[in-house]
């Protein structure tokens, strides 16, 4: 009974992952396809010497930063709005989790469609509130594209946290706040010895996530920039994919797979070790 | 006191309308786009609301290939959401009704599935596939949809099929129910939710999947829906109403799940399985 989902199992993570340390010392390129043989570190010392695979790094460790921060920035004051009492708040709820919902591909489009140099409604609303003088090609300017790109990622990405953050606020049990109250702590002092140290298991839980799935993401940047223009969008994700797929060259796609896997590595048995605790308890 | 209630609220609902207002922005121009003209896409400055509804982006999307791409879509979110459940229901029942060793091993290696990059899976999966002959088919596409799916399916039928309590099936055994028949008419009807929110993430996977079906498959004709949208945008000009009118479709049946069953997708959500 349980055999198809072991199977799909180790179809999702052992089989890739054994695959990829093979190919990265091996040369598989799919033009060449009689070629393929075993290169040792070839792949890897290539790699390291490739300045673009150095942006790539760089512009993975701010996207990841940046992106986290702005995401619990934007979830967290929103899900204590929600929290508080009000008629209405279930329709919120929902209107907000809209990005979430979009599909990527079609979040993408709309984006490149705002961003849009002549004709979109982004520069339009930025010249009109006279932030910008003239209007700005978001994507296709190597000094704002990864920014642009980040946009849509935050924008994506934050109801997740807004959600789990908000559950873990619902949490909170009232009777502390009344307690507290009566004990005669202020508002802020109620925010900071109680909500604060309540959700922080939670919001340590979704920074772990949001953290690894902006880590990971791929399709955002493929569809609205394809790490362009000049690399400035390119991260560890398009890297992988602009040499597999575009140079035919699956070695040096796992090579750089593997690093970005070394990386995430660190977060990943944290996490796991994290799960297994609670699962003890 | 109860003044005091009405004004907060009244307040509370002036802040989150505008908050809405800029986060469904997209949401809203993507609409309104789709509702204009070719012309009126590429005025300046831009309308808001379509100064004249126009249902030509719509009209051509429906000359491009779109219901095809649809189909393709629909048909392949349909087989995954389908064997996705029914592996994932008797595996579910199998680990909640009986204890295995290693099952605890097995737990975190699901959740670890939930943070793996996907872009690792791509290349050894393409090899695959065309070891096996499956490029460019879709069933290349259930395949490893089915393989993302199974592992979270299992692990949150699982934690469903545990609340059910086993004196209901064994009270349904002793009225003369075999073993399967009471894990189909007891155990099965009283993990619906759980088994609603499983199909919603496993056909809402498969609808927006869009690296592995860029990656698999050439033919026009097999093309999904989110690599056919892609092909809406131009080289060089993009007729934006028409490539809205396709993404208000392709948008439309996960915006009506999620309106219907926003419950279950939120509990998706917060088990950390629908993503993004």
């Amino acid at each position: 009974m349980v055999a198809p989902s072991i199977l799909g199992l180790s179809f999702v993570i052992v089989y890739p992952l054994v695959m990829n340390i093979t190919m990265s010392f091996q040369n598989v390129k799919l033009t060449q396809p009689d070629m393929r043989g075993w290169v040792g570190l070839a792949n890897y010392s290539h790699l390291f010497a490739d300045p673009v695979f150095r942006t790539a790094i760089a512009n993975t460790l701010i996207w990841t930063l940046l992106g986290v921060v702005l995401q619990l920035a934007v979830a967290l004051p929103i899900a204590f709005l929600l929290n508080a009492e009000f008629a209405g708040r279930g329709f919120y709820r929902g209107a907000l989790l809209i990005p979430w919902v979009m599909p990527s591909v079609v979040a993408a489009f709309t984006w490149v469609w705002m961003y849009d140099g002549s004709f979109g409604i982004l520069n339009y609303i930025l010249t009109k509130l006279h932030l910008i003088r003239d209007p700005v090609v978001w994507l296709g300017n190597p000094n704002t594209s990864l920014y642009a790109v980040l946009v849509e990622q935050v924008w994506k990405g934050f109801p997740f946290p807004m959600v789990m953050l908000l559950a873990a606020l619902q949490a909170v049990p009232k009777d502390m706040y009344e307690a507290a109250e009566v004990d005669g702590a202020n508002k802020m002092q109620r925010i900071m010895r109680i909500t604060i140290p309540q959700i922080l298991p939670a919001l340590a839980l979704c920074t772990v996530f949001i953290t690894i799935w902006t880590f990971n993401s791929f399709e955002n940047i493929w569809l609205m920039t394809e790490g362009g223009p000049l690399n400035s969008s390119e991260t560890m994700t398009t890297f992988v994919y602009h040499n597999a797929f575009q140079s035919f060259d699956l070695g040096m796609g796992s090579s750089s797979a593997m690093v970005m896997f070394a990386m995430l590595l660190v977060v990943i048995i944290c996490y796991a070790r994290y799960v297994s605790k609670q699962e003890e308890r | 006191m109860q003044r005091r209630r009405v004004r907060k609220s009244l307040v509370m609902n002036l802040v989150m309308l505008a908050i809405v207002f800029v986060i469904d922005f997209p949401f809203l121009w993507m609409l309104f786009t789709s509702l204009k003209g070719t012309g009126e896409t590429m005025t300046i400055p831009p309308t808001f609301l379509p100064a004249k509804v126009s249902w030509d982006g719509f009209r051509k999307v429906m000359d491009l290939n779109f219901l095809k791409y649809f189909a393709n879509s629909f048909y392949i979110a349909v087989i995954t959401t389908g064997a996705s459940l029914l592996f994932g229901i008797m595996a579910g029942i199998g680990f909640s009704r009986y204890k295995f060793r290693g099952s605890k091993g097995f737990k975190i290696g699901i959740l670890v599935t939930q943070l793996f990059p996907l872009i690792l899976l791509v290349s050894p999966y393409y090899l695959l596939m065309s070891k096996l002959g499956l490029l460019n088919s879709h069933a290349s596409l259930m395949l490893t949809y089915c393989a993302f799916t199974l592992p979270f399916c299992v692990w949150m039928l699982t934690t469903y099929f545990a609340t059910v309590p086993v004196d209901m099936e064994e009270s349904a055994m002793i009225d003369g129910s075999t073993k399967l028949g009471a894990y189909i008419r007891i155990t099965v009807p009283m993990a619906a939710p759980g088994i609603a929110a499983t199909a919603i993430f496993a056909f809402v996977l498969a609808w927006n999947e869009f690296v592995f079906a860029n990656t698999f498959i050439d033919t026009p004709n097999l093309r999904t829906l989110p690599i056919g949208l892609r092909t809406f945008m131009g080289q060089y000009s993009t007729e934006w109403n028409v490539l809205m009118a396709a993404s208000v479709m392709t948008t439309l049946p996960v915006v009506l799940m999620f309106i219907f069953l926003q419950k279950y997708f939120i509990r998706g959500m917060t088990s950390g399985s629908i993503k993004g």
